[in-house]
């Protein structure tokens, strides 16, 4: 079934619209949530979350890419499921990449930015990328996939992968800087 | 900014960027090797982890009943710890692994007994690999029990896929599969450090267990056995520590001692994983035992990618919490070599000092002072001389100058940088001042494959072939990640050299950095914008030109990412003109690009700019954000219109043009790349004849090291498409396309359509783009084959490509010379024209029953046994379903083109009906028409006599 199919069916409040997501995407939005849920007692409630979260909000939302709606809806799903239990317990790949990320941008002093201009630096440096560097960047900092994973997925040798990283991490420092997001 | 501000970034990524993202919607692909690959580490190091488990206990609990003579028994007697119960859950599924098919069987064997797990047993069966015709499979059976083993060298877990999920009673190290059939006979799995133990037999499961394991902890290989080892192999698979090699040890390995609070309670334990692994254990721990730190080195050989994968950096590690208890995991990747896992419960202050030491190791073991004057000569191995690849400079645009790169205590001046078509720096020229070195750099280069076994000095990830002459010159390829530094030295020692070396392989510089960014002050910007000669005589010619539809394609210019919206080209076809548009963040700007104009005229001739010389640079920048600006560029012209940038950004663009020079003719081939879908597949053979440059298509399947393996025709535009491909992946794909409907490629302008064979020069213009694989390297050739073209695409070697052209000229010399000349015609008043001896005979419809007209060609032929050649006006019609109708009209005697008189009509027939046979002749007066009818069907012939009669009739 095509998105838009689903999508009419979600604006004619057909619940098999549901059904036909768990179908689709439903090893996405599990993929999604086991890089930062490690319980998969959390990663099934999450993902019925997650559905319920597109029911309630299709419409009015009309998603452009119910993929990435969904990947996103369940993003935030698993990473406010894991503010509730402790920080010890995050998956070790979403720690791994946080941590990756965050030795090169976070250097602890509060830039004070509110979401959305957070959102404009994020999104404007992703337009920069080209596609497969920007996959490779999402792939490993926004569903936190191993290195691995992302070679199996992406075709690109792993050593490769981690130069690709490393580069686009220090892109995206210069970029937080120039927006005065960085001291 | 912080970590969580971090989060909260992460967070608001917009959903356009996660469309394409991969849909995980399968099972993972290989959900076992996926579950057990985190842990590889701890697979295989896991052995002497048990043993070194053993021997704690030991040290600990001297009333252990676990005796450990030596290392070859690290598995033996674990069992006596497990239950039954334990036992019998290891048992609970049935062995689904493959057995050994496809491996050779091998009859001639050999006899004698062989001592394993206490009883004799000789071999009853072996197998060979298909691929290295090596045993790698023994299957012995015991002299004095009902027992059969089977061990199986280098199983991939991956291409077994067993069906069930193996248990670990002993550990990570060993995945374990057993089963018991009703009849009491046990069998079982055991898959340790890529062997495979299998054991049946009339034993008990804790006995088969035991013995498969202690078959693993022996590390006993097939392959040893089938050579003739007869007896068990003492210390195989694990090493004392005074046999592991010095200098593999060396600065690495802390010697023990303390660290904080902690004592070394285990300070060796040594393993050597068979030839790949070699890995050391220590374990320091506090006095009361409560602390403890576990540190293990792993030394991994290449392909082994069980280890969790490190940054490049030299130093990472990443720590944690678990519940109540702190433990810490740390990881560092020294140089590619070591891999150091630390884990354990200590104080954190405890943990650094240990990181501190091994730091302070690191370093003492990458001096380069710690390497003699024969070390260093033993890497410049002298194989340099045998690379030579990458070093394909052509193509992209040339910026000169460039940052300064500073290393290794030298400056070298960047000569120029080498953009790709996207205008991504990729390669760079740099020197010294002084002229001692040379430094190339290529960046997408994959050499892993070209340098199986390249040296790494200090222990660096690197690739390096060096050679060093008598006359104290010296020649170096060194490899990092994915970029390859050529280093030309003179008047250096091997020292300074290797110095040099290290220094870039430890901060290996980015192309990209060397590619200077504008940096001009206000008064240069200026003058940028000179306001005379706005009133340009400027070449907007698109009368009488074409305007191409084009489909959107996306052209980035510098940082900005532009569509192509508009191409026209001229009368003969060639594009000529383009437009292209940029729109994002309230910024537009439109880029009109002229190709093939002379401006200097018109202009007085280049002068210099802040952007460079032999430029031509007019325009005007307005208070109110609007810019336009009049480029010339060799014989290009630009015009650039801006909305909405500054001033710089405006001049940056302009740099960036400058750097890419994009034309109208290049943006358009970049369009025509992108073919039609196949429709069919053809054999060489016919896709020569069917092709529209017949002749041109070499018939050879093997070029240089190159196979054919695909032939496709397409059908709008007709692009004939053949691939070669050798056994390395390396590939050639030829494009056989329709001037008509395509653009050439690359270079000069499609040659012009004056339906004859041009010269017998083939026109090469290589250019080199990065893909995955590494460079590829796109070729057009033309040639002249009435309206085809011919162009290549190609990530193969030099010498392949040059055996495709001089195959594929070879096809044209024939023609040329050895086979009568043909003129290829695209309709039949063309090939009438031409041939005014059948003038009327050619049925003008292109249509005929189901065939359609596919190829006319008119000329000279050599078929006569007289040795005489005649006009001769071949017409082919091909049908959907690939069924040909040839008809040929000729001037030559009907007794020399027909050896059957039956199969001649005369024009009374003609009208008539047709003869059986598959060929037939017609007397037409002057000349003769021949009819291949081939494979078509009657109604074709039918039609074609019907229509052959009519024009016959009209001419009456």
């Amino acid at each position: 079934m095509k998105d838009s199919e689903i999508i009419a069916q979600f604006f004619a409040r057909d619940e098999a619209a549901i059904a036909a997501c768990q179908t689709r995407y439903g090893g996405l939005v599990r993929h999604v949530l086991r890089r930062i849920v490690q319980d998969e007692g959390d990663v099934e409630e999450c993902e019925s979350d997650t559905w319920m979260a597109a029911w309630t909000s299709i419409p009015p939302a009309r998603p452009v890419s119910l993929r990435a709606y969904l990947a996103k809806i369940a993003r935030n799903l698993g990473c406010k499921r894991l503010e509730y239990r402790t920080a010890a317990k995050r998956a070790p790949e979403m720690q791994v990449s946080l941590e990756e990320l965050g030795d090169c941008i976070a250097d602890g002093t509060p830039c004070g930015a509110d979401d959305t201009a957070l959102g404009e630096a994020i999104n404007a440096f992703l337009a920069s990328l080209p596609d497969a560097k920007r996959r490779v960047f999402l792939l490993r900092y926004w569903e936190f996939c191993s290195i691995d994973e992302i070679a199996d997925m992406t075709g690109f040798s792993v050593s490769k992968i981690t130069s690709m990283l490393y580069r686009m991490r220090e892109k995206l420092r210069r970029h937080l800087t120039e927006r005065g997001l960085l001291s | 900014m912080t970590k969580q501000e971090m989060e909260r970034m992460l967070a608001q990524v917009d959903e356009q960027h996660l469309a394409d993202l991969p849909a995980h919607d399968r099972p993972a692909r290989r959900p076992l090797l996926r579950r057990i690959l985190p842990v590889a580490a701890a697979l295989l190091l896991a052995v002497p982890a048990v043993w070194m488990g053993v021997r704690l206990a030991e040290r600990i609990t001297p009333q252990s009943e676990v005796a450990v003579e030596d290392g070859q028994a690290c598995y033996a007697g674990v069992t006596a710890r497990m239950t039954d119960e334990d036992i019998a859950g290891c048992f609970s599924d049935s062995i689904m692994m493959k057995s050994p098919d496809g491996a050779i069987t091998v009859d001639d064997l050999p006899t004698g007994t062989i001592d394993l797990v206490g009883h004799p047993f000789h071999i009853t069966a072996a197998w060979k690999e298909q691929r290295t015709r090596n045993v790698s499979i023994v299957r012995l059976t015991a002299d004095d029990a009902d027992l059969t083993l089977t061990l199986e060298a280098a199983v991939d877990l991956d291409i077994l896929m067993p069906q069930t999920d193996p248990v670990y009673p002993m550990g990570y190290s060993a995945a374990f599969w057993g089963h018991t059939s009703e009849d009491g006979r046990t069998a079982c799995d055991l898959l340790a450090c890529g062997t495979r133990y299998h054991l049946e037999g009339a034993v008990d499961q804790r006995t088969a267990m035991e013995m498969v394991y202690t078959l693993a902890g022996q590390r006993r290989d097939p392959r040893a056995i089938w050579q003739g080892e007869t007896d068990n192999i003492t210390g195989r698979g694990l090493v004392a520590p005074e046999d592991v090699p010095a200098s593999v040890m060396a600065g690495i390995v802390p010697e023990g001692g303390g660290f904080g609070g902690l004592v070394a309670a285990c300070p060796h334990l040594v393993c050597a994983m068979g030839e790949t692994i070699i890995s050391y254990e220590a374990e320091f721990r506090s006095l009361d035992q409560t602390e403890f730190i576990k540190a293990r080195f792993a030394q991994y050989g290449a392909g082994y990618s069980g280890l969790p994968d490190l940054s490049q950096d030299s130093l990472r590690s990443a720590s944690g919490e678990i519940g109540d208890c702190r433990d810490y995991q740390y990881f560092w990747n020294i140089d590619g070599i070591w891999g150091v896992f630390v884990s354990g419960t200590c104080r954190e202050e405890d943990m650094a000092l240990f990181a501190a030491e091994l730091e302070r190791l690191h370093d003492a073991a990458a001096s380069l002072d710690s390497l003699t004057d024969d070390d260093i000569a033993a890497l410049f191995n002298g194989n340099a001389g045998t690379i030579d690849f990458a070093l394909d400079l052509l193509g992209g645009e040339r910026v000169l100058g460039g940052t300064p790169l500073e290393v290794g205590g030298m400056t070298f001046q960047t000569d120029a940088v080498y953009l790709d078509a996207d205008g991504v720096p990729k390669n760079a020229a740099l020197h010294t001042a002084d002229g001692r070195a040379q430094l190339t750099m290529l960046t997408g280069v994959d050499w892993t494959d070209r340098l199986p076994d390249p040296v790494s000095p200090l222990g660096i990830p690197c690739g390096l072939h060096a050679t060093y002459f008598d006359d104290g010159q010296s020649e170096c390829y060194l490899h990092v990640d994915d970029v390859q530094y050529v280093l030309m030295t003179s008047e250096m020692t091997r020292r300074e050299v290797l110095a040099l070396i290290v220094a870039i392989a430890r901060h290996p510089a980015d192309v990209a950095s060397l590619y200077a960014p504008l940096d001009l002050t206000e008064e240069e910007l200026d003058a940028c914008f000179p306001r005379k000669k706005a009133a340009i005589d400027f070449a907007p010619d698109f009368d009488g030109g074409t305007h191409l539809t084009m489909v959107d394609m996306d052209v980035w210019i510098g940082e900005r990412h532009f569509w192509l919206t508009d191409v026209y080209e001229a009368a003969d076809g060639t594009p000529r003109n383009a437009r292209l548009g940029y729109n994002e963040s309230g910024q537009t700007a439109t880029l009109w690009i002229f190709d093939g104009v002379d401006w200097t005229d018109t202009l007085g001739g280049p002068t210099s700019t802040p952007l460079g010389d032999d430029l031509g640079l007019y325009g005007s920048y307005r208070e109110d954000g609007c810019s336009e600006s009049y480029l010339h560029v060799a014989d290009s012209q630009y015009l650039l219109n801006t909305e909405g940038m500054d001033k710089r950004e405006v001049v940056q663009l302009l740099s960036d043009i400058i750097a890419l020079r994009p034309t109208a003719l290049t943006l358009a081939q970049r369009n025509t790349m992108q073919m039609p879908a196949p429709s069919r597949s053809l054999t060489l053979a016919e896709a020569d004849w069917l092709a529209p440059c017949e002749g041109w298509v070499p018939q050879k399947e093997r070029l240089g090291g190159l196979t054919a393996d695909r032939c496709l025709l397409t059908e709008e535009p007709w692009t004939l498409e053949v691939a070669w491909t050798a056994n390395d992946g390396r590939s050639l794909t030829a494009y056989y396309t329709l001037a008509t409907d395509s653009r050439a490629p690359l270079g000069e302008p499609a040659p012009a359509l004056d339906g004859a064979w041009s010269d017998k020069t083939v026109t090469q213009s290589p250019y080199a783009t990065a893909s995955a694989n590494g460079l590829t390297t796109h070729y057009a050739v033309h040639a002249s084959a009435g309206r085809c073209q011919v162009w290549v695409t190609a990530d193969c070697l030099p010498e392949d490509f040059t055996a495709f052209v001089e195959c594929m000229s070879g096809s044209a010399y024939a023609d040329a010379n050895d086979v009568p000349r043909e003129t290829h015609f695209a309709t039949f008043e063309e090939a009438e024209a031409a041939a005014p001896f059948c003038r009327g005979f050619v049925p003008h419809d292109e249509t005929v029953g189901n065939a359609t007209l596919s190829l006319i060609s008119v000329g000279q032929t050599a078929a006569a046994p007289d040795g005489e050649t005649y006009p001769t006006l071949t017409v082919t019609y091909m049908g959907r379903d690939e069924t040909a109708l040839v008809v040929s009209f000729t001037e030559m005697p009907l007794d020399l083109l027909a050896d059957d008189p039956a199969s001649v009509l005369d024009r009374e027939t003609l009208v008539g009906g047709l003869r059986p046979q598959n060929r037939r002749f017609y007397d037409a007066g002057e000349f003769r028409i021949m009819v291949g009818a081939g494979d078509v069907p009657q109604r074709d012939l039918d039609a074609y006599s019907e229509a052959l009669y009519q024009h016959l009739y009209s001419e009456q």
